[in-house]
């Protein structure tokens, strides 16, 4: 099924959206107040004291599938069984979702400082684009069967467009803080 | 002055004094962030003056066709010269010196946060220019281009000494920038007065800020890059040669990895200097605060993303070439839209024509021109016709001078009055920016007419073609006439200064903090600030009327944490560093291969022991410092005995190895690729290692003689070091001691 | 013939080349250039118009005083971003789709002429008939050719302004570009990366000739060196052979194998000397070889300090190597 000439890119793309796009969107769908349970209260509060866990969960989710006797062998599994592939989708999934909860999570008072977040996600979009490189400039015999232009369009886009969505997330933050309302302690006088 | 309903003045944070004026010496030895932000500045306008004459030079030998004013020997190391010069020794020290003259100044703090780092840092640039200028007397100056690519760089092509002092200056000079841009994160996020929330930071203090991160993140490549070449010129590694197995390209991806975000560095802080001009003489707000900040960090977080549209002609194929089109192209949107975000700063205001102001409105044109022709790089097929001609070199000298330089000499004219407390002479200070601007349009301008005409950069002569000798020597004109005015910038500076008339406090009727202190400010910036209500505080104080509603809102800064924080941007700024050397030793295992099997070499059991020793130092630097805390420093003492013995156990079984491989494998630096790669990479480390056992023994002498003076928190400064060179170690040793045996390929 | 403006045809004034593309390659290089360039000057145009306008009308004198500081309105920001983001994604699909039309795949075809850069001349090989020459390509007009580029020592460039894109030539890596000229004639370019102390004199002249004309080179070129047919060059070829000219060049048909510098089995039939330097006469020829380092400072060849007759005999040797 993944026979075609950038079999390696559509698994990319569909990785990419799944830890970035689809991640991130399945944890603001848990901030419904029906979905508020104290289950997903007290796991905000792990995660929100181990943040770096789950940047590790993502960052390592991305990194892990893309080491080429890991990235061979689960080709050859999804090849051989169908329901593989939903596995490795939900995998792909979990590692989005624990990778935005300290942004984005269902409980506002748990979420990590915005600015912090711009760190957050820098240094995730750093990770993101080695990956990116190595992949983009590793030689053919890496990975096997890919073809080349397959494997370059694969690592540029974890790459530039995997970067781009990093730095938007950034941006995003970045104004969500510009208009967030302090508490004022002192007012000046209206003359 | 402040009734009693107004918020009470902040306590701004104290500097060091001094007690009594000590003369000439006080500059060499003053630890004051004024005064070593104005050595700074002369130490930019002097390599300007060095660096112009070299220019002047170089257009004189390009007036005519076929001349024969200068050899090519010497117009190589002249142009390469200016290049380097101007670059890291003109606008950076500029910046720099703005940055550490005004940054405590507009953030109510009355130094540094590290005064003596801030020395530290002006002196190691000083001395960085005054070794890269040595190299004239040394038998020849560098000579391969301000970007100096592989191979024309390796001793085979180059076996003057000049690109040696290359090297070694712009690595003094890259620490200084390092080392000052770690001081001024610290000193803006924990030296602010409690009432200047990030929010209301200056633009011109955010964009310094932004800045310096991309200082950290960007300088780690071009050190690891020269500390490459350095060692294949000294002691014959191969990295970027050939025929030891290296690749030239590699020096292009670490230079440019660096030098792109680098174009950015002299381009952000004067976006801030701008910032602060067009609100003053517009008499309005500036337009979309955030959105000005929010472009700087995109800037800073794109910059990373785009060094390859430098090598679009290098042959990487279409698709990498693709991509990186977009991200340029990309990148020339946030830019663009400051420009718009200052018209409409002006737009409705009631502009007051003052010099600083008439180089910023001059900067919105030539920048425009510049930016776009910058676009032009980003489009990759007319990138390929027209990169390394002179239309690069007229768009690379409007980015730097109309946009750089532009902010800086607006904004030298702007805090003028304020560093030297004396009005620089208005009516020469407008003929030297007429002459400025004509002199720069003449000379450049015509340079994209050049490129265009299929003249390529760096030619030391050129035969009589068509057009070519005309324009050439238009802009040869050009260049004496902006030569002719910096020359009377120099008079108009030196004449201020010695007799301009008193400034006063505040001349422009300006916004921001430095304005409410004496023109020059005494040694100590502030006895009390007043309150900071918005980015615009002095105004709002001044005119309460147009603030209504604003409010004081002090924050927590926890002011004991800045050592912690040094050592986290230091160790930031390391991780890169070993980040490239490692991406370097996977590049060459894979791309071509290293010659030798790795698995076959190195012993990871053995080595892996010695590891489990170092990792476990580092529990042993925990419990001491633990101990420490709870003022044991018996214990403590004794913890950091143990770590310091298992580090030293580290460097023995490192030893051991490098002498197997030297003398069993006939490995060295110079045998092949790997043993550049893998010699280079652990001996970094180990290096590493030794600083922090010389911490560590550092440490113990204190905690001997004054264990009362040591702070807790410089002992957590080591310690984060310290694990951080642990951290380090786990991934070079899965990297090429696990990997390889895992994997059962090279890497 | 020239497509530039009917203004400036009528005014006389050459185009630069990049404007008078002889290629199709170059032609989609210069149609993309000129929209870039009309889109430029449309942005410049705005922002010096708005700079303009704003400050003559808001200027101090005509309104004096310190004005509102009623924060503006904030929609000025969509068209700000939108704008300049429109106009950037438009250009990118138009290079994206010339960037494939200039420099397709090569899949696996064998390059029709290799160019290999040396410091500081320019190697010029045909891989079908074995010929090698240097400083100067021949090419047939209106064929699809192939060039392979490479670097002996250090980075060059390879550049035709009217033949379109630029090519690095990296030691260690082939680059390709494709080309297709057509119509004959002479067309210039430049080594447009600095390789060293002669890169000014590392220029390119590519002659391009109908396919009947240029076999007709190709063969003279593929015959050895010509016999010597006076005594003086007689005297100039034992001399070449003995002294160590023949270590560095390669002169065909004779004991002179040398390949470091330029091959000069026909230097005579060539238009330029010492890739762009001099014309090719025999003055010039004196000159170089009394002092290369006075004609081209740096240049590889070192001084020989041979009596006048000896180089005059040279000179008469080579200038006959037709």
């Amino acid at each position: 099924m993944m026979e075609n000439e950038y079999g390696f890119s559509i698994h990319m793309a569909i990785g990419i959206v799944e830890i970035l796009v689809a991640g991130p969107l399945v944890v603001r769908m848990l901030a419904m107040r029906r979905l508020r349970t104290p289950l997903v209260r007290r796991l905000s509060k792990w995660i929100a004291g181990n943040a770096w866990l789950a940047w590790l969960a993502g960052t390592g989710t991305m990194w892990f599938w893309h080491i080429p006797a890991v990235h061979h062998w689960a080709m050859g599994m999804s090849e051989r069984h169908i329901w593989w592939m939903a596995v490795q989708q939900l995998l792909l999934l979990m590692g989005g979702i624990l990778f935005s909860w300290p942004l984005l999570g269902p409980c506002r008072g748990l979420r990590m400082h915005p600015l912090a977040g711009i760190i957050y996600l820098a240094t995730a979009c750093i990770s993101c684009s080695l990956m990116g490189l190595l992949i983009t400039f590793a030689p053919p015999e890496v990975y096997p069967g890919v073809s080349p232009r397959d494997r370059e369009t694969a690592g540029l886009i974890m790459w530039v467009p995997g970067c781009l969505i990093y730095l938007t997330g950034c941006l995003l933050l970045l104004r969500q803080w510009l208009h967030r309302q302090d508490r004022p302690r002192i007012v000046l006088p209206k003359i | 002055m402040i009734s009693n309903t107004t918020p009470a003045p902040e306590q701004p944070i104290p500097g060091l004094g001094i007690s009594s004026p000590q003369g000439l010496l006080q500059w060499i030895s003053s630890v004051d962030h004024k005064q070593i932000g104005i050595l700074y500045l002369w130490l930019s306008v002097l390599f300007l003056l060095l660096g112009g004459a070299s220019i002047l030079l170089v257009r004189t030998q390009l007036i005519l066709p076929d001349n024969h004013f200068l050899a090519p020997e010497a117009y190589d190391q002249l142009f390469t010269m200016h290049g380097t010069t101007m670059i890291f020794f003109v606008v950076t020290p500029a910046i720099f010196g703005f940055s550490t003259y005004l940054v405590p100044l507009m953030i109510g703090a009355n130094d540094m946060a590290f005064p003596r780092l801030n020395a530290f840092s002006f002196w190691i640039t000083f001395f960085g220019g005054l070794l890269l200028y040595f190299s004239f007397l040394a038998g020849g100056a560098p000579d391969a281009g301000w970007f100096n690519y592989a191979p024309l760089n390796e001793y085979n092509y180059s076996s003057r000494p000049g690109i040696g002092y290359y090297c070694a200056g712009l690595l003094l000079g890259g620490t200084g920038t390092v080392s000052a841009s770690i001081n001024l994160i610290v000193t803006i996020l924990y030296n602010r007065v409690p009432a200047m929330g990030l929010r209301r930071l200056p633009l011109f203090v955010w964009m310094v800020l932004i800045n310096s991160f991309l200082v950290l993140a960007s300088f780690p490549a071009l050190n690891a890059a020269l500390a490459m070449l350095l060692l294949d010129r000294q002691l014959h590694a191969h990295f970027f040669n050939m025929v030891g197995g290296g690749s030239s390209l590699l020096w292009q991806h670490l230079f440019w990895l660096f030098g792109h975000p680098e174009v950015y560095i002299l381009i952000l802080p004067v976006f801030g200097i701008y910032s602060e001009i067009f609100p003053v003489f517009s008499r309005r707000p500036i337009y979309g605060y955030g959105t000005l900040v929010g472009s700087g960090i995109a800037i800073a977080l794109l910059a990373f993303g785009v060094w390859v549209h430098h090598m679009f002609a290098t042959g990487l194929g279409n698709t990498v070439n693709g991509f990186f089109a977009a991200s340029s192209l990309l990148i020339g949107v946030p830019t663009g839209i400051k420009i718009f975000n200052w018209l409409a700063t002006m737009h409705g205001g009631s502009i007051r024509f003052t010099v600083p102001m008439l180089f910023a409105i001059a900067f919105l044109i030539e920048f425009t021109i510049g930016g776009l022709s910058g676009i032009s790089f980003a489009i990759v097929p007319i990138d390929w016709q027209l990169t390394d001609t002179y239309y690069v070199v007229a768009h690379l000298h409007f980015v730097f001078i109309g946009g750089s330089l532009f902010g800086l000499l607006a904004g030298l004219f702007y805090w003028l009055p304020k560093i030297s407390g004396r009005r620089p002479d208005d009516r020469l200070s407008r003929w030297f920016f007429w002459s400025f601007v004509i002199g720069f349009n003449l000379t450049f301008l015509i340079q994209h007419a050049l490129g265009a005409m299929g003249m390529p950069r760096r030619v030391y002569t050129y035969p009589d073609l068509p057009g070519w000798a005309i324009c050439n020597q238009l802009s040869t004109i050009g260049g004496y006439v902006m030569g002719a005015s910096v020359i009377l910038l120099v008079f108009i500076i030196v004449k201020c200064v010695r007799s301009g008339a008193p400034a006063g406090n505040d001349p422009w009727d300006a916004n921001t903090l430095e304005w409410t202190t004496a023109s020059p400010p005494p040694l100590r910036n502030f006895t009390s600030v007043i309150p900071v209500t918005s980015e615009r505080a002095f105004r709002d104080f001044k005119r309460p009327e147009d603030a209504a509603g604003a409010s004081v809102q002090r924050q927590m800064i926890r002011r004991s944490e800045r050592n912690a924080a040094m050592m986290w941007l230091l160790i930031g700024t390391e991780a890169i560093f070993f980040l490239s050397l490692l991406m370097a030793y996977v590049y060459f295992g894979s791309n071509p291969g290293f010659t030798v099997t790795p698995s076959a070499l190195l012993n990871w059991r053995s080595t892996g022991i010695f590891s489990v020793l170092l990792w476990a130092s580092s529990f042993g630097y925990w419990r001491a410092e633990q101990r420490f805390r709870l003022k044991n420093t018996q214990l403590s003492q004794m913890w950091l005995r143990v770590t310091i013995g298992l580090a030293l156990a580290f460097l023995a079984g490192q030893a051991k190895e490098y002498y197997h491989l030297v003398h069993e494998h006939h490995l060295t630096l110079s045998s092949g690729i790997f043993g550049t790669a893998f010699f280079t990479l652990t001996g970094f480390h180990g290096l590493h290692v030794l600083v922090g056992v010389l911490l560590m023994v550092l440490l113990l002498v204190r905690m001997n003689s004054k264990p009362a003076v040591l702070s807790p928190q410089v002992m957590r400064a080591v310690g984060i070091y310290w694990h951080f060179v642990d951290a380090v170690w786990v991934v070079i040793f899965s990297v090429v001691y696990v990997a390889p045996h895992v994997l059962k390929t090279a890497i | 013939m020239q497509s530039g403006p009917v203004i400036v045809s009528l005014l006389n004034i050459r185009l630069p080349p990049m404007f008078r593309p002889a290629s199709p390659e170059a032609r989609l290089i210069g149609s993309i250039g000129n929209g870039f360039l009309l889109a430029a000057t449309a942005i410049a145009l705005l922002v010096i118009f708005l700079t303009v306008w704003i400050t003559r009308r808001y200027g101090q004198s005509r309104r004096p005083g310190e004005p509102s500081q009623a924060p503006a309105g904030r929609w000025l920001e969509i068209p700000m971003i939108g704008g300049p983001l429109l106009i950037v994604i438009a250009f990118f699909f138009w290079s994206m789709r010339a960037m494939n039309a200039v420099l397709p795949e090569r899949e696996g075809r064998a390059a029709d002429v290799v160019i290999t850069g040396h410091q500081w001349f320019w190697e010029v090989s045909y891989p079908t008939s074995g010929v090698v020459t240097a400083n100067e390509v021949h090419l047939p007009v209106g064929k699809r050719l192939l060039l392979e580029l490479n670097s002996a020592d250090v980075i060059h460039d390879w550049w035709v302004p009217a033949l379109g894109a630029k090519m690095d030539m990296i030691p260690g890596r082939s680059n390709h570009l494709w080309l297709t000229v057509q119509d004959s004639g002479n067309y210039l370019g430049a080594c447009s990366e600095f390789c060293g102390q002669q890169h000014a004199w590392m220029r390119i002249r590519v002659i391009v000739q109908p396919e009947r004309e240029f076999q007709q080179w190709l063969a003279a070129q593929s015959a050895p060196a010509p016999a010597p047919q006076d005594k003086l060059a007689e005297s100039g070829r034992s001399l070449f052979l003995t002294a160590t000219c023949s270590n560095c060049h390669r002169v065909k048909g004779t004991a002179a194998t040398g390949r470091e510098g330029p091959d000069l089995t026909h230097l005579a039939s060539r238009q330029t000397l010492l890739a762009g330097r001099t014309d090719n006469d025999s003055a010039s020829l004196y000159r170089w070889l009394m002092d290369p380092q006075k004609l081209k400072p740096g240049a590889r060849m070192p001084k020989f300090h041979l009596p006048k007759d000896s180089i005059k005999a040279l000179v008469a040797w080579l200038t006959h190597l037709k």
